[in-house]
């Protein structure tokens, strides 16, 4: 048993290692340095509120607060799979040198963006407790959510990450889907907003049911509506199999291809 | 005994050309039309070799002569197309000294990373903290960047954190020629230290030098992919710089 549990370990030891490396050097580790981070999502906050608060404020019940908990979820979902795609390239020396299971990789890139994503969330919280003026218990089934995202984040990244090593222009692939993807999940406007049809093509989108989760948790003090988190948790574990699997078949000729 | 090392008739191809990756638009192409642009280079053919529990095995050979691709095979880091190979204990890999090594980290930093992606947790690193600050030299300066450190302290951090860390079949690349007189002395001790202690090691070099010589018994020849030799350090070798000064 313990034999057993020794690579697990050895895994463990590396890819915490590479979280921390990773953080240290985006922002020297400094609170400061910090700042730059929350500057990205801080400026679209701004002036999608300023443009769009005229139009959306009066149909939407505390825009401020769905436009916030909208981006910071789309931003941690965008930056987490885009920085996926080159995971392998950005540790070449590591894949060239050492035999260790590639997944750590994967697991480590989802993990740093989450990170980043968890000290967003402090500050939508300190943001929601400033614009709400009360606490609810229900706030903590905002943890499950985010368990949920990393669920989805990981799938994700396992195809983007075997794609990544074969395609060169994946990356740009992605960043234009990306792009699109920020127009076709309800961060700025409200479902009710578009026709039934078109209201469809959204529900397909995991995120939308995610950012609505957080939404009905935090703005309405409300349980999520299961349905949609069913979904998301069921398309997740699609993608992951799919992942897993293309994954391991390609992840020993990853080092033939750097 | 049963060696620890066990390669039999190892060969590996490449396909150049397809190596690269390529981008949606191109790889449409070549599937379209079938052609896939494709050079094949056997780096590896028919190599065979074995080592025993704390043996010292040189592999020698011009460049390019697949010395780090066999290498990689039996670190576990790349396949064989073709053949076998047994590896019965941990195995540690030294290909590039300072792997890792970020010189935007300070020294200590860096030797608690570089420990980490061979597994090894920061309480383990503790203990063995002393003997790598004392190994390497650098002292005080554990504390300071490693964008301040000479070309020279940097290789012998990380060489000191290397020969610290590792154990069982030690894979090493090309790296023990770093540091000066003082230094190579106490590698050469660290080596000696190794093997007694019942850890095997390969290595790649172009020449079986100077202190080496007493620990290293068998040395395996490789060029252009071909074994030429296999066995006796000194007679392997002696061919190996016939073959070289001949051409």
């Amino acid at each position: 048993m313990k034999k057993k549990l020794k690579p697990l370990t050895r895994s463990w030891i590396m890819m915490s290692a590479l979280v921390n490396a990773d953080f240290k050097l985006r922002d020297q580790g400094t609170f400061l340095g910090f700042l730059w981070t929350l500057l990205h999502p801080l400026i679209y906050f701004i002036v999608l509120y300023n443009l769009f608060v005229k139009w959306m404020g009066p149909q939407i019940n505390n825009f401020a607060l769905y436009l916030i908990i909208g981006f910071v979820h789309w931003n941690f979902f965008s930056a987490a799979t885009t920085a996926s795609i080159t995971c392998v390239f950005r540790h070449e020396n590591y894949v060239k040198s050492i035999n260790f299971p590639k997944s750590i990789l994967v697991i480590s890139s989802a993990l740093s963006s989450l990170y980043i994503h968890l000290l967003e969330l402090v500050v939508l919280m300190v943001f929601w407790l400033l614009v709400k003026g009360s606490v609810t218990p229900k706030a903590v089934l905002i943890i499950p959510i985010v368990i949920l995202t990393l669920y989805l984040v990981i799938s994700l990244s396992f195809i983007l990450t075997t794609i990544g090593v074969y395609l060169l222009d994946i990356a740009r692939i992605w960043g234009i889907l990306m792009n699109v993807g920020l127009f076709l999940t309800p961060i700025f406007y409200s479902m009710d907003m578009l026709s039934p049809g078109r209201q469809k093509i959204i529900l397909l989108n995991p995120m939308t049911h995610i950012i609505k989760a957080s939404r009905d948790i935090l703005i309405d003090g409300q349980y999520p509506a299961m349905p949609g988190l069913i979904y998301v948790f069921a398309l997740s574990s699609v993608l992951l199999i799919t992942g897993i699997v293309i994954f391991r078949r390609s992840e020993g000729l990853f080092v033939e291809r750097l | 005994m049963k060696p620890v090392v066990e390669a039999r008739n190892i060969s590996k191809k490449f396909n150049i050309g397809s190596r690269e990756r390529q981008t949606l638009f191109s790889s449409i192409r070549h599937t379209l039309s079938g052609e896939y642009p494709k050079v094949e280079l056997w780096a590896l053919k028919d190599i065979s070799l074995y080592a025993n529990k704390g043996e010292m095995i040189a592999v020698i050979g011009p460049n390019g002569s697949g010395k780090t691709t066999l290498f990689r095979i039996l670190g576990g880091i790349m396949s064989p197309t073709t053949g076998t190979c047994d590896v019965r204990d941990e195995v540690s890999c030294i290909f590039e000294l300072g792997l890792g090594f970020n010189p935007r980290f300070t020294a200590l930093e860096n030797v608690y990373l570089y420990s980490a992606l061979h597994g090894i947790s920061r309480k383990e690193v503790d203990k063995i903290l002393p003997e790598i600050v004392d190994f390497s030299g650098v002292g005080a300066f554990m504390g300071a960047k490693l964008s301040e450190f000479s070309s020279g302290m940097k290789a012998r951090l990380a060489f000191a954190t290397v020969i610290q860390t590792v154990k069982g079949i030690i894979l090493i690349d090309e790296v023990l020629s770093v540091g000066d007189i003082a230094f190579q002395k106490k590698c050469f001790a660290a080596i000696e230290k190794l093997l007694n202690e019942g850890n095997t090691i390969l290595f790649i070099s172009h020449s079986i030098s100077g202190e080496i010589k007493k620990l290293c018994r068998k040395a395996l020849y490789i060029d252009k992919g071909n074994q030429i030799a296999f066995g006796n350090a000194e007679d392997v070798e002696k061919l190996y710089i016939e073959n070289s000064v001949g051409k």
